[in-house]
């Protein structure tokens, strides 16, 4: 899915992309298997879901509000 | 007493503060320039002193005491203390300046007084609230400093006391928002590179944040959840705290008046979430060396102080076993001043402001000339520093307990009217002081019986489901719809002249 995606980035180099693309999957996966490995750092799955969730929820709410304010009339 | 390297950092971080104090003096030409900065912050300089103004003792102390006490059922309060930001700004900041900026508003109690027409009695209704509950975070602010001292150099508390509050007092009263301002972005940013070197470093001595985790699931399962099963931090508490802490910090006064003081309304596009990352971050961090705390001493690391609010020492013992460098120790100690005199120099600056502006020039004497004004507030920051240093002399059991109060206080009295001021425009003056003084008597109230653990008309006030302030926040909506549908409506040319209406901006 990744690959598609990139079909429509014409103007950049795309081999540094897929690169780039790579590293982010692989930092990923790592991180990933790293929770994984640790049982999610110690935690119940209920503890990562909740806080995780509403930080996520917040970031973007907060981050739609940064997007579309355009100051006063 | 400290080694000789702690006392020469800590004198040089209070001598920066001071010459911040006598540069900002110089840039004092009126009221406005003191109580406003002139209108003139930039971005940054917002931002921090926004995250400055909120990250108070609690943040470095109470919460890593509270995560020490209480683990993770408490890890919401890092999520809505930062989003307090958020909230001020776009739910109060963006209206409020928009209004300021024809109106020349220079405290948020010129905003009520226009938007309700009330040019006295609820602009003074909400500057003695403001002064009072004010009162009570400060009181809070100085025990922090005093921990810290104490902790530094071993002095005696009254001592302790004393130190901080010239300090503070001295930039804050000489340069007025300038100082603040400008003394709260060199202290944020000391806050924020100091917590995300250190608190890992707390983590990584206890044995890395898995096995803090797991370690805490051992002594109790219960630490390790996202709430507890009943009673604090259960559900319906965390959903009470998130208003207490989103909403109660986002309307507080000495919060609230900063978006004021911005130099153009574009800063708060973005400023909601970098606020919200950047010091999410820094609270998150402080909260697991809190649990890093509660390991080390369960392991025998170290043992705390066997003081009333010992939890509140967590995490300066955590840094002092991490990093057994005395230079390092003295550092953190900066470090954590700089959190707690961020928010009281703000504080005290807002009483200052509420006495001589609101207070005096706008009810006392509309007559007096600038210059009287200015040299009020300068005199009424030096009074509010000694009355809460006297105040502070015998600390609470535990510092977030305290502040809670001041927050829950804040939240009772002044979202409401603001809230219904800025988008109901059936919302009255009468409503507005029925649920001000409502809000403000209940949150005294049910403080005054959930500290000292009444048991009164059948209740027991230390085991209610809820923060005892949104019982006060519910009789102050209740207050405000009731008594704003009785009475007669605000003239429709303030209104306007208000922004009054169900959105946040025209564009």
């Amino acid at each position: 899915m990744i690959w598609n995606i990139q079909e429509g980035y014409g103007s950049f180099n795309r081999r540094e992309e897929c690169q780039n693309s790579r590293f982010a999957s692989i930092v990923f996966y790592v991180i990933v298997a790293h929770l994984i490995r640790n049982k999610m750092l110690g935690l119940p799955d209920i503890t990562v879901y909740a806080v995780t969730g509403v930080v996520a929820i917040i970031i973007l709410a907060l981050l739609y509000w940064g997007l579309t304010f355009r100051g006063h009339d | 007493m400290a080694d000789i390297g702690t006392i020469v950092i800590v004198t040089l971080y209070f001598l920066a503060m001071l010459g911040i104090g006598i540069w900002a003096s110089k840039k004092i030409k009126n009221t406005e320039d003191y109580l406003v900065a002139g209108r003139q912050l930039g971005f940054w300089v917002f931002v921090l002193l926004m995250i400055g103004t909120v990250c108070s003792g609690m943040s470095l102390l109470g919460v890593s005491g509270l995560g020490y006490k209480a683990g993770w059922p408490t890890i919401w309060e890092q999520i809505f203390v930062p989003l307090s930001i958020g909230v001020c700004v776009i739910f109060f900041g963006v209206k409020l300046h928009n209004v300021a900026r024809t109106s020349g508003y220079v405290t948020v109690q010129d905003y009520l007084a226009h938007r309700y027409e009330s040019p006295t009695a609820l602009r003074s209704l909400s500057a003695v609230a403001g002064i009072i509950v004010s009162l009570i975070y400060l009181v809070g602010q100085y025990t922090a400093i005093s921990i810290v001292l104490i902790w530094i150099f071993q002095v005696p508390l009254w001592l302790a006391l004393v130190i901080a509050t010239l300090v503070t007092m001295a930039y804050t009263a000489i340069g007025g928002l300038y100082a603040v301002a400008w003394a709260s972005l060199i202290q944020a940013i000391i806050l924020i590179v100091g917590v995300l070197v250190m608190a890992p470093l707390i983590i990584w001595y206890a044995g890395g944040f898995t096995h803090v985790n797991e370690f805490m699931a051992t002594i109790n399962p219960n630490l390790v959840m996202p709430w507890n099963p009943s009673g604090a931090f259960a559900l319906p508490y965390i959903f009470s705290f998130a208003i207490l802490l989103g909403l109660g910090l986002a309307c507080a006064p000495h919060v609230i008046n900063n978006v004021l003081a911005i130099k153009d309304v574009k800063y708060f596009k973005w400023a909601p979430i970098v606020a919200f990352v950047l010091y999410g971050a820094v609270m998150f961090l402080l909260k697991f060396s809190g649990f890093a705390g509660l390991v080390m001493v369960k392991e025998g690391v170290f043992t705390l102080p066997t003081v009333a609010n010992a939890q509140d020492f967590v995490i300066l013992y955590g840094i002092q076993n991490a990093m057994p460098i005395l230079a390092l120790w003295a550092i953190f100690a900066v470090i954590v001043l700089a959190a707690v005199m961020s928010t009281t120099d703000r504080l005290m600056l807002t009483i200052g402001a509420m006495v001589s502006w609101d207070l005096y020039k706008k009810v006392l004497r509309p007559n007096a000339d600038d210059k009287s004004v200015l040299l009020l507030s300068k005199i009424v920051v030096v009074l509010s520093a000694f009355v809460t240093m006297v105040l502070a002399i015998n600390p609470p059991e535990m510092l977030a307990i305290l502040i809670w109060m001041g927050i829950g206080t804040m939240l009772a009295t002044f979202a409401v009217p603001l809230l219904a001021g800025l988008y109901w425009r059936s919302a009255t003056r009468q409503g507005a002081l029925a649920s001000m003084s409502l809000g403000l008597v209940f949150a005294l109230v049910f403080g005054f019986l959930n500290y000292f653990k009444v048991k009164a008309l059948g209740i027991d006030f230390a085991t209610i489901p809820l923060h005892f302030s949104f019982y006060a926040f519910v009789i102050s909506i209740v207050a405000m719809i009731v008594v704003s549908l009785a009475t007669r409506k605000t003239s429709e040319k303030v209104l306007d002249e208000t922004q009054t209406g169900w959105y946040i901006s025209k564009q």
